[in-house]
């Protein structure tokens, strides 16, 4: 590719970044939004940087599978992670923290003097990684240039200004602009997309396409003795990559950058959990192919970090090597556009802005602080530039990436007991990191910035079995933290630190509104004093989004001289740490209040409420289920009562529906009477008049059979009952039925003992009966049999009475239906019924009410119908 | 024509109406209970049919149905005569195509004015 064409396509793709960038900002915000936790996980892949893209195959390539465990470490922590990283996520956008000094510093005590080592701790790690990512673009762009005539070209330059531009464009304001944010969380979604689409797509089409695949791969190099490379070369500093590394994911200013300041809710952290693994197995799958065949193709290659390249080249293609060198553009612009700007929020607040400040927090001179964080990012890029001009030449892609690593690993414990310790002091952590960090400074950054090379660091190495990085890891980490425990152990919180460190360790056990409501701040300040504070270092249209949209929702009247309440005091600073880090903006707000600052927020008051408020609430629930059981219980009793109000109801219909029939015939028959007069033939008079009577007897009948059943029904029958002979009633009845029978040509046989004593009601037995009796004589063909014989009915010995006739027998349709009120059967070739439709209902009760059970038999003899009832047995010396 | 056919299994109610509608002069003719309602039908032609709704085996609704859906027999008026009572029952008769519908137990003179009235109407 010539010059021309590269700075064409470097030129395109930063151009695209700012029109992403624009686009989140604006139109794209609202689809950002949406898909928030996508944007999230592809922001963290902002990991991978160019010692992923290209550094990890050079590593490969000489190293074998070493690279590896930087990858595998954050997979394995993520887990972890997930869990910390809710509670710091949570911290920060409480107490409106924006980044990793702020973070330590807010719960040191908001400590200035620890802002400022964290953050030139931060600066020396990062800064010769930023330097790195610069020396990517350039020693690609030359690997591109080589077939030109074109020898050297400034692309260097050219990428460190635009991208200097675009993060003074859009990496100043994230902090408090949620569109702004966007924009950025947009740009580096992109960069994140077309680094692993590279990563990947450019793989597969080298290896599949050009190669034949990885196992032909894997076969020449084993052929060519590389079976050296297929393995972990160091396994004994295995732990340390993987600890770094995962340290390193928590704790790099851009990953804390992506994954909490550009957070827009937790639950985006859930689908981080396979999206950066997926991310990281893509980035690297075609690592180890890529490495071999590079070495393979370029025996003597200088610089296997470009083999991904170089392959490329050496192919026949057209546009992969452009894609592959965008891909490595998109790994190292993302990197130096989020890390430059967590750097330049960390400088501005730690130590341009405290400079502009005097002593005893007055103006020293006016900078507001979008300036100082612009100044801050000159700063960085300069520094960055000028590293990579002078020294960066030495080292190769991934040992820079290292150090950087273990420098940052220095904040873990601090970080860590932040959230986990309570007893933490800021001295302790101060002296803690001076010491870890002048360890790692002695062991690299020296050496390094004074042009030695890194592995001269035998002077540390106090295990033989581990690398001089180890050893150095191994030792300032371990000594950090000794010194951080015990420096805290015999040093004292002040209020501050107490109040902040409950905070800090009981966060997701704290409702959130007390942070809004309850005072964090004491002392005292006027609305205008306030406004005016908040007006030096705010921008106008913040104020107004902000502290009076505040006014609204708490219902303050701001009058000018009036002190204003103490929860305002708290939000404001909340407000300028949004601006300057919790330290800076505690040196201000102390200056302006009268009085000291007291920490009022008393953490365990808040947490006995909490737990009260809980307790209460449990209370609560466990009521409202009670109240809930109570209401099924009511409803189900509703119901029944429903049903049981509508058979009463179909009841009453059914009788009123009985009564109308002989009414009617009554009242028409009388009428015609009336009416007629005279003119009526005699007998046709008495045929109507017969008629009335026989209506009437059976309205009487069905009047008192109607009582009787509503009796019976609601348990108010009085039975007077006594010892009696069944065999009495029955000869009783049958004295009175006998001339009846007989005129319907029916003949009754008896057979049964001639005593069968019973406990009844002498009256409503007899009632049964004589239903039963007239039944059978209604349906009879000619013959009617009664007996009485001795059965039992479960385990009680009764007497069974059967009443049984050579009828046609009762329909099968009719049969479940035969004991219900008001049943009519629906065979038309039995005789027609003058009862009322009770009969059979009344007889049922009667007998069920004096312990025995009517019921018809099954399976009688073909044509005949049999009825029986039982009746418990009476022993006569009872 | 003056056919009047009377659908009831009340037999002492079938008595009275069979009185009352000779006396108006109209040619009357009865039946017991559904089945016997329907072989009348299919005998004869009738202007008017006094139906009961309750009856053991066909109820009056289905034969009322059944007049209104036959080709021959849908220009005959279906007064019913029930004993039930309810808003819901008399709404279901009249939506089925019936004329009239009067409740049990009923005045004579009502009933022959309204029979008398549909008829000649």
């Amino acid at each position: 590719m010539s010059a021309v064409e590269i700075i064409f396509v470097t030129g395109l793709y930063l151009g695209l970044l700012f029109l992403v960038a624009r686009w989140g900002k604006g139109a794209g915000h609202a689809f950002i939004e949406k898909y928030s936790s996508y944007f999230y996980g592809l922001g963290l892949g902002v990991y991978a940087t160019a010692w992923t893209f290209y550094g990890s195959i050079g590593r490969s390539a000489t190293h074998g599978l070493d690279f590896l465990a930087v990858y595998i470490g954050p997979v394995l922590i993520l887990p972890i992670w997930w869990f910390v990283m809710k509670k710091v996520v949570r911290i920060s956008k409480v107490q409106h923290l924006n980044s990793l000094s702020d973070f330590i510093t807010a719960r040191y005590g908001k400590s200035w003097s620890l802002g400022l080592v964290v953050t030139l701790l931060v600066v020396m790690a990062i800064t010769p990684y930023l330097a790195l990512q610069i020396k990517a673009i350039s020693s690609s762009a030359n690997v591109l240039l080589r077939d030109s005539n074109t020898s050297t070209l400034e692309l260097d330059f050219i990428a460190t200004a635009l991208l200097l531009l675009f993060t003074l464009i859009y990496g100043v304001r994230f902090a408090f602009d949620a569109n702004e944010r966007s924009g950025l969380i947009a740009t580096i979604g992109l960069e994140s997309t077309v680094k692993v689409l590279a990563a990947f797509v450019g793989g597969w089409i080298l290896i599949q396409g050009d190669f034949g695949g990885s196992t032909a791969i894997f076969n020449r190099a084993e052929a060519a003795g590389m079976t050296k490379l297929f393995v972990i070369q160091n396994p004994n500093d295995w732990w340390l990559m993987l600890l770094i590394s995962s340290f390193a994911f928590f704790l790099l200013p851009r990953q804390f950058q992506m994954a909490v300041v550009s957070n827009k809710s937790e639950q985006d952290l859930r689908k981080a959990l396979w999206i950066v693994p997926l991310f990281l197995l893509l980035m690297n799958i075609w690592v180890v192919p890529i490495a071999l065949a590079g070495n393979l193709t370029f025996p003597d290659a200088t610089q296997p970090d470009y083999h991904f390249l170089e392959l490329a080249l050496a192919g026949d293609h057209n546009v992969l090597p452009a894609l592959i060198f965008v891909g490595g553009l998109a790994a190292c612009t993302s990197m130096i556009i989020v890390s430059s700007s967590a750097l330049a929020a960390m400088i501005s607040s730690n130590i341009l802005l405290p400079a502009t400040l005097k002593r005893d927090g007055s103006p020293r001179f006016d900078l507001n602080p979008i300036i100082t964080k612009r100044l801050a990012l000159v700063l960085i890029f300069s520094i960055a530039y000028a590293y990579y001009n002078f020294i960066v030449q030495k080292e190769s892609l991934v040992s820079i990436g290292m150090i950087s690593f273990i420098g940052i690993a220095q904040l873990a414990p601090g970080f860590l007991g932040a959230l986990f310790w309570r007893r933490g002091t800021s001295l302790g952590v101060l002296f803690g990191l001076l010491v870890g960090f002048g360890l790692w400074l002695t062991a690299f950054g020296v050496p390094q910035w004074m042009g030695a090379r890194s592995n001269e660091l035998a002077l540390f190495s106090v295990f033989s079995q581990w690398s001089p990085m180890a050893n150095i890891t191994f030792i300032s980490l371990t000594l950090n933290s000794i010194v951080m425990v015990g420096i805290s152990l015999l040093t004292n919180q002040n209020a501050l630190e107490r109040s902040q460190a409950e905070i800090f360790y009981n966060i997701m056990s704290i409702p959130r509104n007390h942070y809004d409501q309850s005072p964090v701040t004491g002392g005292k300040i006027t609305f205008e004093r306030l406004e005016k504070m908040l007006l030096r270092f705010l921008p106008d249209h913040m104020l107004t989004e902000t502290l009076y949209k505040r006014y609204t929702i708490d219902r303050i009247k701001p009058e000018p001289f009036k002190e204003a309440p103490a929860h305002l005091i708290s939000y404001a600073e909340r407000l300028l740490t949004q601006m300057m880090g919790p330290a800076t903006a505690r040196i201000v707000l102390s200056r302006e209040i009268e009085g000291e600052a007291i920490d009022t927020f008393d953490i365990e008051d808040i947490i006995e409420e909490t737990r009260a408020t809980k307790k209460l609430n449990s209370e609560l629930q466990e009521k409202s289920e009670a109240l809930a059981r109570l209401t099924d219980e009511l409803t189900a009793t509703n119901e029944q009562l429903q049903t049981i109000s509508s058979i009463k109801d179909d009841f009453l219909y059914s009788v009123t529906h009985e009564l109308r029939s002989p009414l009617t015939a009554i009242r028409a028959q009388i009428e015609i009477i009336r009416e007629q007069g005279d003119e009526m033939p005699i007998e046709v008079r008495e045929q109507f008049l017969d008629a009335t009577i026989e209506e009437t007897v059976r309205l009487t009948h069905l009047i008192s059979n109607i009582l009787d059943i509503e009796k019976f029904e609601s348990g108010n029958q009085q039975l007077s009952l006594r010892e009696m002979n069944l065999k009495e009633i029955i000869d009783r009845v049958l004295e009175t039925h006998w001339a009846l029978a007989l005129n319907e040509g029916v003949n009754i046989q008896f057979s049964g003992p001639e005593q069968a004593l019973v406990l009844a009601d002498s009256d409503r037995l007899q009632q049964v009966f004589i239903n039963l009796l007239s039944n059978a004589i209604k349906y009879a063909d000619n013959a009617i049999e009664i007996r009485i014989n001795e059965c039992m009915l479960g385990s009680k010995e009764t007497w069974c009475v059967s009443v049984i006739d050579n009828g046609s027998g009762v329909p099968e349709a009719d049969v479940p239906h035969l004991f219900e009120k008001f049943y009519q059967s629906r065979d038309q070739t039995i005789k027609k019924r003058m009862g009322t439709g009770l009969g059979l209902a009344i007889s049922y009760n009667i007998i069920k009410a004096l312990g025995g059970k009517l019921e018809l038999a099954q399976n009688p003899p073909e044509g005949s119908t049999n009825f029986s009832f039982t009746l418990p047995k009476r022993y006569s010396h009872e | 024509m003056n056919n009047i056919l009377i659908v009831d299994d009340e037999p002492n109610i079938v008595m009275s109406l069979e009185y009352l509608m000779r006396s108006k002069g109209l040619d009357v003719s009865i039946a017991r209970n559904g089945s016997e309602a329907i072989e009348q039908l299919e005998a004869k032609r009738f202007n008017l049919v006094l139906l009961d709704i309750t009856m053991p085996d066909v109820d009056g609704y289905e034969i009322c149905q059944m007049i209104k859906n036959h080709p021959q027999w849908k220009q005959t008026h279906v007064v019913f005569l029930s004993a039930k009572s309810k808003q819901s029952d008399i709404e279901k008769g009249m939506s089925l195509g019936a004329t009239d519908y009067i409740v049990k137990p009923f005045s004579t003179k009502e009933l022959s004015a309204r029979i008398l009235q549909i008829i000649q109407g």
